[in-house]
Formats: C-alpha cells, sequence, structure tokens
C-alpha cells in the first residue's frame, strides 16, 4: 500500500526516490481527474513517463480552481489557503483522505533544523490554533508541534481579536528558560511594532513563515531577522519554506533544506525546463507525502538550486516590470486598491 | 561613462536650429531612410535589433511607419501645432518662442519614438538633447547622424547621449539649460523627473498607459490577422499595443483565430526572450486559464505567444506583454465603461474593428486618447495628439506684448 510505504519512508526506512515516485504519480493520474488532463494535454502518462523528473508538475495555481484530489473515499479535511490581495482573489483549497501523512511528515524535518538539541521546548505561538482558523495548515501544523515537542507553558497568542500583545509581553518578560517562538513573519513584524523586547534566555530561537504577500509592509528576510534578534535577543531565526498545497515544508535562511521525500527542482519559467545549479527558475517541488493531492507541483516562486539539493529563495516572481510607459500588474492592482 | 560636466558640455555645444531649414532638411533625411540600401537604415536595423532582439521586420515596419510621416508630413504637423505665429488677444498681441533646448529622456521600449520628437523640436527651432535608454540606445544618435550628413550644421542641433536614469547628478546637468522636457517612462520615473523640473518649466509627461482593441459587428474577416499585428509588434512593449481585446461576437472563434495568426507572425517575426519575471508571470496567466472555469488557453510551446479567451471575468486586466493578450465577449459597447473603469485613468489607444458610428460612440465613452483602425495601432500619424495632448505647442513660451 502506496500510503504505508510513505508512511514508512518518512519514519527512516529507506527507499527509492524514483521509484515511489513514479507509482505515487501512477496513483495520481488515475484518482485525480484534473490532474490526469492536464497530464494528457502534455502527453505524460504512466507508461509513457521514465522518471521522475519527467513527471508534469502542477500549477499550484490549480489548487484555487479545480479539486486536486487523488483520494479514495471522500475528503475528511481541507486546508485552504489565506487570500492576500484585498480584491476577491480566490483561495487555493487542498483536501485530505487522511491527515495521517501530513502529521507524520511535519515532524522529522522541524526536529532536525528548528529543534535538533532537546526534546521539548516551551513554545509561543504566533498564530491562531485550529479551533479558531480550522482550515489553516500552519494553525495545524503548529499545534501538532506543540503537542509533539511543547513544553509545558507552551501556549498561543493570537485569538479572535488578534495577537494578544499583552499577554505576549509578559510572556516574554518573564521567560526564564529557552523558549520557541513560532508563527508568521508579519506577527512578528507587529510584536516588533508593539514595543516588545527582551532578551531571551540562551537557547531560544524564532522560526518564521509566510512573508509578507499583499501587506502593506514588507521586509527583506535578512531584514526580518535582523529585526527578530535585535529585538528579542535570539541568536537563532529560522525561515520555514512552506505552502498550504503541500504536505512538506522546508527550513533555513539563504540555504533551506528538507526532508528526504522531498525534493526541490527549478524550472526555466519560459520552457519549464530543469535549469541548471546556481541559476535562476522556478521552484517545483516532488513531495511524495503529498499523495491526497499532487506530489509533482510547480510553485509561483523563483529560486536557485545548489548540488547538494540544497536551494535559496529569491522571492515571488514578481509581476514583471514594467519597461517604458507599460504598468506593471502589482502597480495597477496597488492603484486600483 | 559620461560624466555630467560632459553632459553640460554637450548641452552648451549645442546650435539653435533655423526652423525653415528644418522643414526643408528633415523630410529628405527622412526619404532617405525609407531607402532599403540607406546606410543609417542599415546601420539602424541591426544596431537595434541586436539591441533588443525585436524581430527586424517590425523594426524596419516601424521605420517606414515613422519615417514616411516624417517625409510628407512634418510641415502639416507644425502647421497644425502652432498656425500662427503670432496672434492678437483683446489688449495684447502674442508671439510663441521655441525653448532653446529641450529634453527628451526616452524609454527604449519602441525604437523609432525619436525621431519624431527631435525632427519636432528642430523643426520649430528647439535644439534637442537626448538621454537614450540603456535597453535600446542606438536609434536616437544614428538618426541624429543622418542629419548631420545631409546638412552638417542642423545637425548640430541635436544630440543623443546615453548616462545612467538612477543618477540625479547627470539629470540636473541636463536639466541645467532645458527650457523644456518630455520624459518617457514609468509614473514613477516620470515622477521622479517631475520633482527636478523647475515648476512651470513646459514639461510632458509620458508615464504609464494602456491600450485596448474591440471588434465590433461589420468587423473584417482579417481582423484576426490585424489584431495579432498589434499585439505582436515590438512584443506588445508600446503604450499603444493592446492588452485586452473587446469582440462583440464569437469571441472564442475570434481567439482561436487570432491565436493560429500569433502562430504565424512567430514563426517569421519571432518573440525577443523575456526576463525571469516576465516569463513567469505570462505561466501565472496561463495556469489560471488553464484550470479556470470560463476560460480558454491558447499558447505556443515556450512563452512566446498566449491568448486566453475568458467568457466569465472580463474587467480589464494589464497583460505581462510579451505577446500575451486576452479576450473577452462584449454585448455591446455600452459595457465597456464598467469594464474598463479600473484602467480608466491610463487609457491610450483603442483599435478598433467595425461600424463607424461605434467608433465615434467608443470616442465619447470609455475615456480613451485615440481611436484607430485595428492593426494600425502601432502607427500613429505623427500630428496625434499623444495622450490626449498637443505635442509641440506645450513646448513653446508665448509672450505677450500689450497695448500701450
Amino acid at each position: 500500500m502506496l500510503r504505508k510505504e510513505i508512511l514508512g519512508a518518512i519514519a527512516g526506512a529507506s527507499f527509492d526516490f524514483d521509484d515511489l515516485g513514479l507509482r505515487v504519480f501512477a496513483h495520481q493520474y488515475r484518482h485525480c481527474a484534473v490532474y490526469r488532463s492536464f497530464c494528457d494535454r502534455r502527453g505524460a502518462n504512466p507508461a509513457a513517463v521514465l522518471s521522475w523528473r519527467e513527471v508534469p508538475p502542477l500549477p499550484v495555481e490549480a489548487f484555487k480552481h479545480a479539486r486536486v484530489y487523488s483520494g479514495e473515499g471522500e475528503p475528511v479535511h481541507f486546508f485552504q489557503t489565506s487570500g492576500t490581495t484585498a480584491g476577491g482573489e480566490r483561495r487555493g483549497i487542498h483536501w485530505f483522505s487522511s491527515l495521517d501523512l501530513y502529521a507524520a511528515a511535519l515532524q522529522p524535518a522541524f526536529k532536525r533544523y528548528v529543534l535538533p538539541d532537546r526534546p521539548r521546548i516551551r513554545m509561543m505561538l504566533l498564530a491562531p490554533p485550529p479551533r479558531i482558523a480550522p482550515h489553516s495548515s500552519l494553525s495545524w501544523y503548529l499545534e501538532r508541534l506543540m503537542e509533539n515537542c511543547g513544553a509545558p507553558g507552551s501556549e498561543w497568542y493570537v485569538d479572535g481579536d488578534g495577537l494578544r500583545l499583552d499577554a505576549l509581553r509578559a510572556a516574554i518578560a518573564a521567560a526564564d528558560e529557552a523558549v520557541a517562538l513560532l508563527g508568521t513573519a508579519f506577527a512578528f513584524v507587529h510584536l516588533a511594532d508593539a514595543g516588545i523586547a527582551a532578551s531571551l534566555p540562551p537557547g531560544s530561537r524564532a522560526m518564521e513563515t509566510g512573508g509578507f504577500k499583499g501587506r502593506s509592509r514588507e521586509l527583506s528576510m535578512s531584514e526580518l531577522h535582523g529585526l527578530i534578534k535585535d529585538r528579542l535577543g535570539v541568536s537563532a531565526v529560522i525561515n520555514q519554506y512552506g505552502m498550504t498545497e503541500l504536505a512538506s515544508q522546508f527550513y533555513g535562511n539563504e540555504t533551506k533544506r528538507g526532508p528526504a521525500w522531498a525534493r526541490v527542482r527549478m524550472l526555466d519559467p519560459d520552457t519549464l525546463t530543469e535549469v541548471e545549479d546556481g541559476r535562476p527558475g522556478l521552484i517545483a517541488v516532488t513531495d511524495l507525502a503529498n499523495l491526497d493531492s499532487c506530489a509533482f507541483l510547480v510553485t509561483q516562486d523563483l529560486g536557485i538550486r545548489r548540488p547538494d539539493g540544497s536551494f535559496a529563495v529569491l522571492g515571488r516572481a514578481p509581476g514583471a516590470e514594467a519597461r517604458g510607459c507599460s504598468i506593471a500588474m502589482d502597480q495597477f492592482l496597488q492603484g486600483v486598491n | 561613462m559620461r560624466s555630467p560636466s560632459d553632459i553640460e558640455a554637450a548641452a552648451l555645444r549645442l546650435r539653435p536650429p533655423d526652423p525653415e531649414r528644418a522643414l526643408s532638411v528633415l523630410p529628405e533625411v527622412a526619404r532617405r531612410w525609407l531607402d532599403p540600401q540607406d546606410r543609417f537604415r542599415r546601420r539602424a536595423l541591426a544596431e537595434v535589433g541586436a539591441a533588443t532582439g525585436y524581430a527586424p521586420g517590425f523594426i524596419e515596419a516601424g521605420i517606414d511607419h515613422v519615417m514616411g510621416q516624417l517625409a510628407h508630413g512634418l510641415r502639416a504637423w507644425v502647421q497644425a501645432e502652432l498656425p500662427a505665429r503670432e496672434v492678437r488677444r483683446p489688449g495684447l498681441r502674442s508671439r510663441w518662442h521655441p525653448p532653446r533646448i529641450t529634453l527628451f529622456l526616452f524609454a527604449g521600449n519602441v525604437p523609432g519614438v525619436p525621431a519624431p520628437d527631435i525632427a519636432g523640436a528642430l523643426a520649430i527651432g528647439s535644439a534637442a538633447l537626448c538621454k537614450v535608454a540603456a535597453g535600446e540606445p542606438h536609434f536616437a544618435p544614428i538618426f541624429i547622424e543622418s542629419i548631420a550628413a545631409a546638412d552638417g550644421e542642423l545637425g548640430e542641433s541635436a544630440a543623443a547621449l546615453y548616462w545612467p536614469g538612477s543618477s540625479e547628478a547627470h539629470l540636473e546637468a541636463a536639466l541645467r539649460h532645458a527650457e523644456a522636457v518630455v520624459a518617457y517612462g514609468s509614473d514613477e520615473s516620470v515622477r521622479s523627473v517631475a520633482a527636478r523640473v523647475k515648476p512651470g518649466l513646459p514639461f510632458l509627461a509620458y508615464g504609464h498607459r494602456l491600450s485596448l482593441a474591440v471588434v465590433g459587428p461589420g468587423a473584417p474577416r482579417d481582423a484576426p490577422a490585424r489584431a495579432a499585428f498589434d499585439v505582436a509588434a515590438f512584443d506588445q512593449q508600446g503604450c499603444v499595443s493592446p492588452h485586452v481585446i473587446y469582440v462583440a461576437g464569437d469571441a472564442p472563434r475570434f481567439a482561436a483565430a487570432l491565436a493560429a495568426e500569433l502562430e504565424r507572425l512567430q514563426a517569421v517575426h519571432s518573440r525577443a526572450p523575456v526576463s525571469l519575471a516576465e516569463a513567469a508571470a505570462i505561466r501565472r496567466v496561463r495556469d489560471e486559464a488553464e484550470f479556470k472555469a470560463g476560460a480558454t488557453l491558447f499558447a505556443s510551446g515556450d512563452t512566446g505567444w498566449t491568448v486566453v479567451c475568458d467568457e466569465d471575468d472580463r474587467a480589464f486586466r494589464p497583460s505581462p506583454l510579451g505577446r500575451t493578450v486576452r479576450v473577452h465577449p462584449l454585448a455591446g459597447i455600452d459595457e465597456l465603461p464598467d469594464l474598463l473603469r479600473p484602467a480608466r485613468r491610463y487609457l491610450q489607444t483603442c483599435a478598433f474593428a467595425g461600424a463607424a458610428e461605434d467608433a465615434e460612440r467608443l470616442a465619447e465613452l470609455i475615456g480613451v486618447t485615440r481611436i484607430c483602425p485595428l492593426g494600425r495601432a502601432q502607427y500613429p500619424p505623427i500630428a496625434w495628439q499623444h495622450d490626449g495632448q498637443p505635442v509641440l505647442s506645450r513646448l513653446v513660451r508665448w509672450v505677450d506684448i500689450e497695448e500701450y
């Protein structure tokens, strides 16, 4: 059974990425109508494709317009992307026949890259709990982390009214043991804007994710990390690269790494062929834990891959820069909103 | 690289042109450019082609148009803009004087644009100091050389130089002796120039512009081919190029025919390479069209051209360019104001095919500054009111002499 095998790979059993990948492709081609027609339009099918690299990656945009679902039986849950522009942008929906793979996949990479040094840590979660945001993949992910690696005193600091700044301020001031602050990039900015500052105990760390899409303020990753280090006195700030459409996450700043069952390639946006390491392209993720939707995705982010498989994210592929008297879409939208 | 003082020195060296001399020499210069063997034409084709990557066919067509206009229409244009040297008004008479130097800041997205601008300035007696764009620095200097080759003295009234657009010091030096400024670019870059121009100095700003096409009932059978040319020319980079086409009729059929024409054009006049960001933006348009209900996608194998027929969401949206166009069905012209509302401030050209009375109606209704036949978007007459305003008459200074 494919699901069991993937769970085994996540648990550490050795596996052949290409072989497993092709079987995941065959499964998804068979069970997901949207993906099947997408592949057929490209002349790709399980008989024709010889390696995981030849499997056509589905644009994440598809999740906004179609049901990208390969599960057998009706889905039990879904995650939804957060709307980012003020206009009526459609939100992507990721359906699951079970959250077992998601729950298993999130653990090993988090442990390795964010919490390698101790089994548990007190967590301050700068995001709403699933109770308030039942379809947020980030909230669900953080809840699992809190269960698996949160020490007593771990708490959520976002409620229905937003960031609980007073409680957060008090908790940070009173912290007498190492803490981990995990949350959205924007929540950290709010925290800093509210004037919260402290020197957190040694061993404290921060993990931020989500970026600044559609927000009024934008900071570069190094600006954001500098701000967090400056205000909170933590020495380690780690960026988490993930998205609603995936099942697995990547960690790191200039150099991002992920689990063994998820590989990243960069594709030339002009031809959608793989570009050589060191050159920028659209980030395409092959995430074998993404069994219930599509394991072969191409994002709207630009990145550069390194020979060891790690990569850097250059940011969301911007609306094209305007040349001459033409106007870029982003500027046009800003004018409208 | 030229320093700011080099720029200033070049400005000071400019000789004020004799307008009558300009009006007799420049049409002859333009006529020479129309000869396929002309050495300046050939150099321009080679160098502009190499710099921009635009298909030679489009560059040739652009040169033919602009030089054809200059060869036959320069005097009439000046006459239309400035019919009389002196006018009378109650209590006074008024005479116009040209700016000693007009500073042109060119954008480079469409080669050939500098020719009418430089010729127009010379023809009203203004010297022309030109900044060329990094992306296309060749056409203006070659044109000026061709003027100098025909008339050495007249050639000393124009100069084209490159300096980085980001350099305030260079801009200040260029502005020091300019008595009029013409700036092309994004709203942002035009605004930053405006901030440095003395208030009250003639300043013609050509910033962000969006154009469209409308195909009405009664459009000719070759409407898709005409539309394809408007979209493909200079890879849609011109302010006149349509981003969206509204079809009062069978829009999916039109879109399919347009796609076939773009494919044909791509084979003969291929698109220049686009940047990573542009290619990614084109991919995003395609991804949405592929999965969205109500949308049909026609596309080349690479990102060379893209047609999206969207029957559900028809409001105007700018294109990422590179020959990417949306086609929407239209019940009637009266729907357009609502559909164009987000873009209204930016609208320039509407290329139109259909009944003459609909063209009139469009002129009233949708806030564009130019209506032209479909297929002719890239060929505005030299006397056009660029972005809704006259050109030459806005450069001059009127001096009133009162009765006393």
